[in-house]
C-alpha cells in the first residue's frame, strides 16, 4: 500500500510542481498614469519647463526687441548690436544647460522607477510563485483574460514601493 | 490490514487531497504556444516568393513601371509584416492558449518545451498572400 503511495506521490509532485511554475505577464505601457511616481514626475517635469521658459522669456524678448531697435536707428552702430547679440546667446546657453540639468535630472529618476519596477517583479515573483515576469512586449499573444496579467497588481505594489520620485536638480555649478 | 495502517493510509490520501488543493493552480497553469519570430518576419519562404514575382513582373518594362512594381513588392512585405500578429493570435484562439512567446523568450523563461506553433501561422499567412497578384500603382 505505502508503495502505492509512493508512486502516486512521485506522479503527483512534479505535476503540482509545474502547474503552480507559472508565467506572469505585466503591461507598462500606462505606467506614465498608472504609476503615481511617473505621473507625479510627468507633472514636477512639466512645471519645471514652464518655469524654465518663464524665466527666461522676458530677458530674451526685451534684448531682441532692444537689437531690432538698434538695427532701425543706429544700423552703423556694429559693436553695441553685437554686446546685445551676445547677451541674447548667453541667456539661450543658460537656458540650454537649464534643460539639459533637467533632462539629467529626469533620466535619474526615470532610473530610479525603472530599478523599482525591477524590484516589484521580483516581489511578484516571489509572492505567487511564477518563474518569470514578462513585459507584454515580450509576448506575441496574451489572451485577454489569461490568469498571466499581473499588471493591476504591479501597479499596486509599485506605488506602495515608489509613491514619489523627487526630481533632483544638479547645482548650477556642478 | 490493521486499524493504525489504515490510520496511515487515510493520512496519506488526506496528504494527496491537500496536494491536489495546493494544485487548484493548475487551472491557471498556462497554455503556452511558441513560434519563430525571425523566421516568420524574414525567413518565410513567402518572401522569396514575392520577390521573385516581382523580378518576373519587372522583365521588360520600363524603369518607371519597374519602380512601381519594387514598390509593390515592398507593400506586399508589409502587408504580410501586418498580418502577422493576427495570424499569431488566430492560431492561439483556435489552440485556447493564452501565450504565445517567440521561441527565444520562450527559452530564457524556461518554456521552451512549449508547443511550437510557427508552421501553423505561416500556413496562415501563405494562404493569404501567396496567390495574390502584386498591383502596382495601387
Amino acid at each position: 500500500m505505502s508503495r502505492l503511495l509512493v508512486l502516486l506521490c512521485a506522479c503527483w509532485l512534479p505535476w503540482v510542481a509545474q502547474a503552480t511554475a507559472r508565467m506572469l505577464v505585466v503591461d507598462l505601457s500606462e505606467a506614465y498614469t498608472r504609476s503615481t511616481a511617473l505621473a507625479g514626475l510627468l507633472a514636477d517635469i512639466d512645471a519645471e519647463l514652464k518655469a524654465l521658459a518663464q524665466r527666461h522669456r522676458p530677458t530674451l524678448e526685451r534684448l531682441r526687441s532692444e537689437l531690432q531697435q538698434l538695427k532701425q536707428q543706429a544700423p552703423a552702430d556694429r559693436d553695441q548690436q553685437l554686446a546685445i547679440a551676445r547677451k541674447i546667446s548667453d541667456v539661450e546657453a543658460a537656458a540650454e544647460l537649464e534643460e539639459e540639468r533637467l533632462a539629467q535630472a529626469n533620466q535619474a529618476a526615470i532610473e530610479q522607477v525603472d530599478q523599482a519596477i525591477t524590484e516589484v517583479k521580483g516581489m511578484l515573483k516571489k509572492e505567487t510563485g511564477a518563474r518569470a515576469v514578462l513585459d507584454i512586449q515580450e509576448t506575441q499573444y496574451v489572451r485577454p483574460d489569461c490568469p498571466c496579467l499581473a499588471t493591476e497588481r504591479l501597479y499596486e505594489l509599485l506605488n506602495q514601493r515608489l509613491p514619489k520620485v523627487e526630481l533632483r536638480l544638479a547645482d548650477a555649478e556642478s | 490490514m490493521s486499524v493504525r495502517r489504515s490510520g496511515r493510509f487515510c493520512r496519506c490520501l488526506a496528504l494527496l487531497a491537500g496536494l491536489a488543493t495546493t494544485a487548484a493552480p493548475a487551472a491557471d497553469a498556462l497554455v503556452v504556444l511558441t513560434v519563430d519570430v525571425e523566421y516568420l518576419e524574414s525567413g518565410m519562404p513567402l518572401y522569396a516568393a514575392i520577390a521573385t514575382q516581382a523580378e518576373r513582373a519587372q522583365q521588360g518594362v520600363e524603369s518607371t513601371r519597374r519602380s512601381e512594381i519594387e514598390l509593390a513588392r515592398d507593400l506586399r512585405q508589409s502587408e504580410v509584416l501586418t498580418a502577422l500578429p493576427e495570424a499569431i493570435s488566430e492560431v492561439a484562439l483556435a489552440a485556447n492558449a493564452d501565450l504565445v512567446l517567440d521561441r527565444e523568450v520562450a527559452q530564457r523563461v524556461g518554456a521552451s518545451a512549449a508547443d511550437d506553433v510557427t508552421e501553423e501561422v505561416e500556413r496562415i499567412l501563405v494562404s493569404q498572400f501567396s496567390q495574390l497578384p502584386l498591383e502596382p500603382g495601387t
